[in-house]
């Protein structure tokens, strides 16, 4: 009977053990990431989550591996500022300790298809594409006006997003960028599209031109909250350098006018700008974008940040004072050509040390603390910011654009606006006019934006020939045209190996 | 399902019933063996019916008979006896060896069956094959030991675990890494929380009949540990210790040493760059070398070596310096150049000898209804790098134990501690490694003043460390890898209790209720100090980490299992349900300033940084359905349905999979008795379909979003794109095999397998211009195919000496049939690149699909690489409207009927990446062992080898580059470099960096990856037993026992058994050497 009994028990037990599996025991979620229906039901709750995807795309503009890779150049538009810089000849490649970006000055990189200097900004770029079309797409499409304004608001800065990375694009893998009818680009307007042929560079500008004047009208009435989100003076001065790339010189100056002429964004001043013999170094940087009305677009860093302040960031690369790349050989200056072009007066001179490295210019904020050591910041936790737009970048481009319109008054106002806060006389300008004018004001751009990732769009929307001067550690003296292969990103192997529609390079 | 499976059971059940309810009488007993050892799985019949049933794993049977009738034993390997049923209850029969079959036992599927009778394909490796060897975990230790199991042991570090694979690479970007089963039940701990010396054999399962029976994610084969119990001992208490020594036993790479020689090749290679610069004029070659040796301003690109570096008692380091330092006529230090001080050797601080500890106590004992194993057991393995070492403490109890003939249980319980120190073994510039070999021999440890004397550190006392930071280092600027090892901590502590209970409730004769319940869990705790002086975090005022991973992970196993004998056949089935979870809680925390360079806790440190935290969660559950027969002990079947489910899987979590096998006996057949030489011959085919569910990470369904903080602000990322309807991937394996005896001397086996995965994972790349970079799908098709042999040959056998050969091997093929079909086109893609690897139909995973490197140009000593092109105009010259081809397998995908034409190219972004008919994969690989036995001696070897095979020797190319001056040490081979107009050699000029990417990636560095490996040797001595017996020892044994002491391969320090494609790194921590003195007592 006991083994009766038992045995009832041990078939009870069995069936318990069948039915002990719960219906959901096979649903698990994750917590590190979240998925599309977590995020969605966390939006339903809280009103902070619908903006946050849309944080996310600008997050990706400067965060490590959205170019998807685990390199330490990763980090995503700064980093194409730096190799950009050094592209153009602007920035020389002064030590090669640790062997970073010696690819790019050595200029092999932008022969290689599979080397993944040419994956990284192709990647970085059409993921911000992507993802804009993924707002874009979930707004009603690149036709609608949506009714509310916060969502106007959220299609604009998608829409701007878009078009600033195909402006990118354009230049950046595209040899010669006067050349309209060649097909360069495969172009996405919505996330649902696979594998796209490569479109003209006339239909990738008019692209462009069409997201960012969209977004110019969707825009209207937007007020930020961080100087990361692209408004409409941001988009405006995106409208101008567009412009300015296809040399359409009215719309140039037009566009550029209307952010100079906005009142909302000052020209940096001699103290901001330079550390000037005496001071102690407290005002200035480029540290803190907050504190500099000049600048129009830029990320607020901060230690609360994730893993986004570090050596893996453009002070990691360019700062000398950081625990960065620059303070243990791997340096880089200011061309030595370009540096031959400030006047004697020029308060930016003090921008640069005696090999032409800019420490006057960029240090992380408590560098003076440390008497400007090298090398004695923190190795974590650094919040310097960077900046994609300030507003002396306009007033040079309103100048260089007024100049070609042959309106070489408004010129030189725009240009003696800047070059007053930098040189003591600026009267010299006044003897310039027409192309001399522009060209000067090109030039000042160079030398005013230095490191600051400009040269090479200004190289390319003047169509120049840049020559590297003696400071180079390669190709001294060798001069490149805007359009020659090696200034240019090759389109990256996998695009070639895995879109059917895509199999040549530009 | 499920209500139907219930349905099923309960109408399974009843049928038993049935079959309890014709009882007359129980009889009960225990069938041993010879030895007195139980015997499980002995089949007992009442002789003339069909009633029958098999003993159980503690050898006890009941059955019901009537008396006067026959039961009738019979057990592979063991001859059958006859017992007439008397007026006892209790039958106790005692088995003697049949000297015709094996008798070998193998674990599988929740049960033991004898050797004999299995159909499937498992290597059994005796417990001590595995404590013999002086590692802390059994991953190591299976090196060689089973024909289709490669061990890679990546790291020296000591306590770490190696990278199993089973039968070739069975998934593109799946899991291939194999499943571990303890004591029945799937094992999610560590690996280190079982001490070898508690293992009583490990059991590897390669084929599908034998992996199918332990459900999902056998399909990369399984590995089967079986731990001790009391009855494996006996009533015994066992000691032992080993004591040795670590040792870098396995040469490096030969570098250059003297930093005289150092600076000679660089001066050399300066004077070089001068000839370019300046038309061959060799004087002003010679003035620029004087120039040029030593940084200076306007140099940068000739020299990193700054003049406090420069250490030998010259005017100067100018040209006037320089000129007094080096000979030009022989571009060598002059004879009489005197030293300011001499550098430190720094692996001298780096390395050091060290000891290796082992002790382990066991008590064993057991009665009739219960046994008890407990034991304790002590490592302390210190590693040759300095601040590397692995403590381990564990204890372990395991028992039986039975209630009257229907219940018994079968429990263990191990708690294991340990501790990891591995400071600078990681793959940054403060790996020890990476400085030992790499470091050019002209830097000093410790800084020197202008008078060449150390300084005292005022913090740490002894001297400071040069960290190259004054005036750049052009080696590892800002850095010291042995100084950072020496001050900072990186350290783990592990607390693990692994729980394991199987119980077993006969419900009716042959029939048991089995449930079985295992636990692991596994807290440890990391903590990363970088101090607040001197380390990388010294701006930070030094910066403390600690972070905990929880890994909590459960399975439970219940079923019904059924044993029937027949007259001339058996029958067993089994219906198992298993369900697992597995949870990892991962939490962080980290400050920075510290207040003293020592404390390890948070409150340490005054400034808080990021924090994290997060949960993984995975879950499975499997049915297995099983029914094994065998027929007069000589046809033997089998098959199995398992119907598994994976958490990982969104919409698709359930896969069916099955496997089918048989077996043939030939020397049980008549024809066969009088083929004498032929002891034993089987003959076995089995065929399956498994899943594979792991390497897609827990949430592949999801589109999944990253988490940020964005100003202060919730920023979510988009980070992967997810496939829901991704599911379980299939090994269709099919496995023949033949065992066999011959002549008394050699018995083996050999093996033919197939394995060719369907519904592969396979991360199929998009165009990354999508927005995203790859999908993970299941698609495209691998075939591995291959062939085992394992044999043993006695070639003396006597009572005085015994001389044993083993030999094992593995020979396999690799090759992708299908590659993912790419939806836009709906063809398969043709071609994917992993690296230097490239995948298309018809080739391997690991075919090197890179430049071709054609050698010197004896003219001018520049290296030189093919460069292919589009000769479109046919004029064999790449000129105008030439197409330069990057890739050649793509370009021809995309052109296909392009004029391919070929020229040599001295720039190497130039050269064409292209297959080159060279494999990773070897051609055959394997272990021998030889034993021997002579009186009370004893001698055993195991050698690994592997024949075939190519590697990329990367830690040999960054040994051969061309760089400014100072910037790395090289290897010995550069002296045999292109010096002048007319050498024929292989190795280019050096010329200080004018040739730029000399040393990229090409076939210069793929290697021949042959090696032959001295794993183990051991020599032992049993004290004789009547001296043992007289000093109170049932037995005594002392051995010395030799770790990895000795590697053949194409050049020293190249060891292609570290990683699965032979690969090398400047970071690697080459495996320990070790020697170890061992006693082993047992009272």
């Amino acid at each position: 009977m006991i083994m009766k009994t038992f045995k009832k028990i041990a078939l009870a037990g069995v069936f318990v053990s069948l039915i002990a599996c719960e219906k959901d025991f096979l649903e698990t979620f994750p917590t590190n990431v979240l998925s599309q229906e977590q995020v969605n039901e966390a939006a339903q709750v809280n009103p902070d989550v619908s903006k946050a995807t849309l944080l996310g795309i600008y997050e990706n503009l400067y965060r490590r591996g959205s170019g998807g890779t685990s390199s330490q150049e990763d980090f995503g538009i700064t980093t194409q500022y730096i190799q950009l810089d050094m592209l153009s000849a602007d920035m020389a490649h002064l030590g090669k300790s640790y062997n970073r970006q010696t690819a790019i000055s050595e200029l092999t990189a932008t022969q290689d298809p599979d080397n993944d200097y040419n994956y990284r900004p192709w990647r970085f770029l059409y993921r911000i594409i992507n993802l804009s079309n993924l707002v874009i797409d979930g707004a009603g499409g690149n036709d609608a006006v949506p009714d509310t304004q916060s969502a106007r608001h959220t299609l604009g800065q998608a829409k701007a997003l878009r078009g600033y990375a195909y402006f990118f694009l354009a230049h950046v893998f595209v040899n010669d960028i006067t050349d309209m009818g060649k097909a360069v680009l495969p172009i996405y307007k919505s996330a649902e599209d696979l594998d796209q042929p490569k479109s003209s560079l006339q239909e990738v500008f008019d692209l462009v031109i069409s997201d960012l004047t969209d977004a110019e009208t969707l825009l209207e009435g937007f007020v930020r909250t961080d100087k990361i989100e692209l408004n409409q003076d941001v988009v405006r001065g995106l409208l101008a350098k567009t412009y300015g790339a296809l040399n359409n010189w009215p719309k140039t100056e037009e566009y550029a006018a209307k952010v100079v002429n906005s009142g909302n964004y000052s020209i940096m001043t001699a103290d901001e700008v330079a550390l000037l013999p005496g001071e102690d170094g407290t005002v200035g940087g480029f540290n803190d974008i907050n504190s500099i009305p000049g600048v129009m677009w830029g990320i607020d860093i901060t230690p609360a940040g994730q893993g986004l302040a570090s050596l893996f960031s453009w002070w990691g690369f360019m700062d000398y004072y950081s625990y960065s790349y620059a303070a243990v050989g791997n340096r880089k200056g200011m061309d030595s050509g370009l540096y031959a072009n400030f006047r004697d007066d020029d308060i930016r001179k003090n921008q640069f040390n005696s090999i032409l490295m800019p420490t006057g210019k960029f240090y992380y904020k408590g560098a003076e603390a440390n008497g400007f050591r090298p090398f004695s910041g923190p190795q974590s936790n650094i919040d310097s910011d960077s900046h994609y737009m300030r507003v002396a970048e306009m007033y040079l481009l309103h100048a260089e654009a007024a100049a070609e319109n042959g309106n070489d008054a408004a010129a030189r106002t725009s240009l003696k606006a800047l070059l007053d806060l930098r040189i003591d006389d600026s009267s010299y300008v006044d003897a310039l006019s027409g192309k001399a004018l522009a060209e000067e004001a090109a030039l000042q751009a160079r030398l005013e934006l230095f490191a600051e990732g400009q040269s090479y769009f200004i190289m390319k929307r003047r169509r120049e020939t840049r020559t590297r001067g003696a400071n180079w550690l390669d190709n001294a003296g060798e001069s490149f045209s805007h359009t020659d292969e090696r200034l240019t990103y090759e389109i990256p192997q996998e695009e070639i190996l895995f879109n059917p529609n895509v199999s040549d390079q530009n | 399902m499920k209500l139907n499976l219930t349905q099923l059971l309960t109408s399974f059940m009843m049928l038993c019933f049935v079959f309890s309810f014709a009882q007359e009488k129980t009889v009960s007993g225990k069938v041993t063996d010879q030895n007195g050892a139980p015997l499980p799985g002995v089949s007992v019949l009442v002789v003339g019916t069909t009633t029958g049933t098999q003993s159980d794993f503690d050898g006890l049977y009941s059955i019901s008979v009537a008396q006067g009738a026959t039961l009738r034993f019979s057990y592979i390997g063991q001859k059958t006896q006859d017992v007439v049923v008397g007026s006892s209850n209790t039958i106790d029969v005692q088995l003697s060896e049949d000297a015709q079959a094996l008798e070998e036992v193998i674990v599988t599927g929740f049960g033991n069956v004898s050797k004999t009778s299995f159909a499937g394909s498992a290597k059994v490796v005796a417990g001590e094959n595995i404590s013999n060897k002086s590692f802390t975990n059994v991953s190591q230790a299976l090196a060689g030991e089973a024909a289709g199991v490669a061990v890679f042991n990546t790291s020296g570090q000591p306590g770490s675990t190696s990278t199993v694979r089973i039968r070739g690479f069975g998934s593109v970007n799946g899991s291939q890494a194999p499943l571990y089963i303890v004591d029945d039940a799937p094992f999610g701990g560590s690996l280190n929380d079982i001490n070898p010396n508690d293992i009583k054999s490990v059991t590897v399962l390669k084929d599908a009949s034998a992996t199918s029976l332990y459900g999902a994610r056998g399909a990369n084969g399984v590995i089967v540990i079986t731990t001790k119990r009391g009855r494996d001992a006996g009533n015994s208490i066992n000691v032992s210790v080993k004591t040795g020594t670590n040792f870098q036993g396995v040469g490096r790479y030969e570098t250059i040493k003297s930093p005289e020689e150092y600076i000679g090749i660089n001066w050399q290679a300066t004077r070089q760059r001068g000839l370019i610069e300046n038309d061959g004029d060799n004087a002003a070659a010679i003035a620029y070398a004087n120039a040029n040796l030593f940084e200076g301003a306007g140099n940068a690109d000739v020299s990193d070596i700054s003049p406090v570096y420069n250490m030998w008692n010259v005017s100067g380091s100018g040209a006037q310096g320089v000129s007094e330092l080096i000979d030009p006529a022989t571009g060598t230090v002059r004879p009489g150049v005197t030293r300011r001080y001499n550098p430190e050797l720094w692996e001298d601080f780096a390395f050091q000898n060290s000891n290796r500890t082992e002790a382990n106590l066991t008590i064993s004992n057991f009665s009739d209804n219960s046994s008890l194993y407990t034991s304790v057991g002590f490592i302390d393995d210190i590693g040759y790098a300095s601040n590397t070492d692995y403590k381990r403490l564990n204890a372990r109890v395991a028992a039986t134990n039975s209630f009257g003939d229907f219940v018994s249980m079968n429990t263990s319980l191990n708690y294991t501690q340990s501790e990891t120190n591995n400071n600078g073994t990681g793959s940054s510039s403060s790996s020890q490694f990476w400085w030992i070999d790499n470091l050019p021999t002209i830097y000093p440890l410790f800084t020197r003043d202008a008078a060449g004397q150390k300084i005292e550190d005022p913090i740490y006392g002894g001297f400071l460390f040069d960290y190259g930071l004054e005036d750049g280092r052009g080696f590892g600027f800002a850095t010291n890898g042995v100084a950072d090892s020496q001050i900072n901590i990186s350290n783990s502590k592990a607390n693990s209790v692994n729980f394991n209970n199987d119980t077993k409730i006969t419900l009716a004769d042959g029939l048991t209720f089995e449930n079985n319940f295992a636990y692991q869990y596994f807290m440890n705790d990391f903590t990363s100090l970088n101090e607040p002086f001197y380390s990388p975090a010294k701006g930070d005022g030094g910066r403390i980490n600690r972070s905990r991973g929880e890994t909590k992970n459960y399975s439970i196993r219940t079923g019904l299992r059924y044993n029937k004998s027949f007259n001339d056949m058996n029958l067993s089935a089994f219906l198992s349900h298993v369900a697992s979870a597995y949870e990892y809680n991962y939490l962080e925390a980290e400050r920075s300033k510290l207040v003293t360079p020592f404390g390890t806790d948070i409150a340490n440190g005054v400034i808080n940084n990021p924090s994290d935290g997060y949960t993984d969660n995975e879950r499975t559950e499997s049915y297995i359905a099983n029914v094994t027969t065998d027929f007069k002990n000589k046809y033997f079947l089998n098959a199995t349905f398992n119907r598994d489910a994976s958490s990982r899987f969104k919409n698709n979590k359930w896969g069916d999979f099955y496997s089918v096998g048989a077996a043939w006996v030939l020397t049980q057949e008549d024809f066969m008795s009088g083929v004498d030489f032929v002891d034993f011959l089987k003959v076995k085919a089995s065929y399956g379909v498994l899943g594979n569910s792991g390497g897609v990470g827990f949430y592949p369904g999801y589109n999944l979003y990253s988490v940020n903080n964005l100003n202060d602000n919730i920023s979510l990322a988009f980070a992967t794109k997810g496939n829901p309807d991704l599911t379980w991937e299939s090994s269709n394996q099919f496995n023949v095999g033949v065992e066999f005896e011959l002549g008394g001397f050699l018995e083996g086996s050999i093996e033919a397998y197939s394995k060719s995965t369907t519904d592969m994972f396979f991360d199929r790349r998009v165009g990354p211009s999508v927005g995203y970079a790859l999908i993970k799908v299941n698609d495209g098709e691998l075939l591995n195919a291959g062939l085992e042999f394992d044999l043993d040959f006695s070639v003396v056998k006597n009572e005085k000496f015994t001389f044993n050969i083993a030999v094992n091997g593995e020979s396999f093929r690799n090759e992708l049939l299908a590659m993912p079909i790419d939806p836009a086109t709906g063809e398969q893609q043709k071609l994917d690149q992993d690296g230097s690897f490239a995948r298309t139909v018809g080739r391997s995973l690991y075919d090197w699909y890179m430049p071709v490197y054609a050698g010197v140009n004896a003219a001018t000593g520049a290296a030189q690489w093919e460069r292919n092109f589009d000769d479109k105009n046919s004029n064999g010259v790449f000129d105008d409207g030439d197409a330069t081809i990057t890739s050649l397998t793509s370009y021809l995908n995309d052109n296909p009927s392009a004029n391919v034409a070929q020229e040599l190219t001295e720039v190497y972004a130039e050269a064409t990446d292209k297959f080159i008919d060279k494999t990773a994969i070897p051609d055959l690989r394997g272990a021998i062992r030889l034993n021997a036995q002579f009186g009370d001696f004893s001698l055993s070897t195991l050698l690994n080898y592997q024949l075939g095979g190519w590697a990329y020797d990367s830690a040999y190319a960054n040994l051969m580059d061309n760089d400014y001056n100072g910037t790395n040490n090289f290897h010995v081979d550069i002296r045999d470099r292109w010096k002048a107009p007319g050498d024929v050699t292989n190795i280019p000029r050096q010329d200080a960096r004018y040739q730029i990417q000399q040393n990229a990636t090409s076939t210069r560095f793929l290697t021949k990856a042959d090696y032959l490996a001295l794993n183990n040797i051991r020599i032992g001595y049993s004290v004789p037993k009547s001296f043992a017996s007289k000093i109170g020892l049932k037995k005594a044994d002392v051995f010395v026992t030799g770790d990895n002491l000795w590697l053949m391969s194409e050049r020293q320090g190249f060891n292609p058994s570290t990683s699965i494609t032979g690969g090398t790194s400047i970071y690697t921590y080459n495996p320990l050497s070790t020697i170890v003195l061992g006693v082993n007592l047992n009272l």
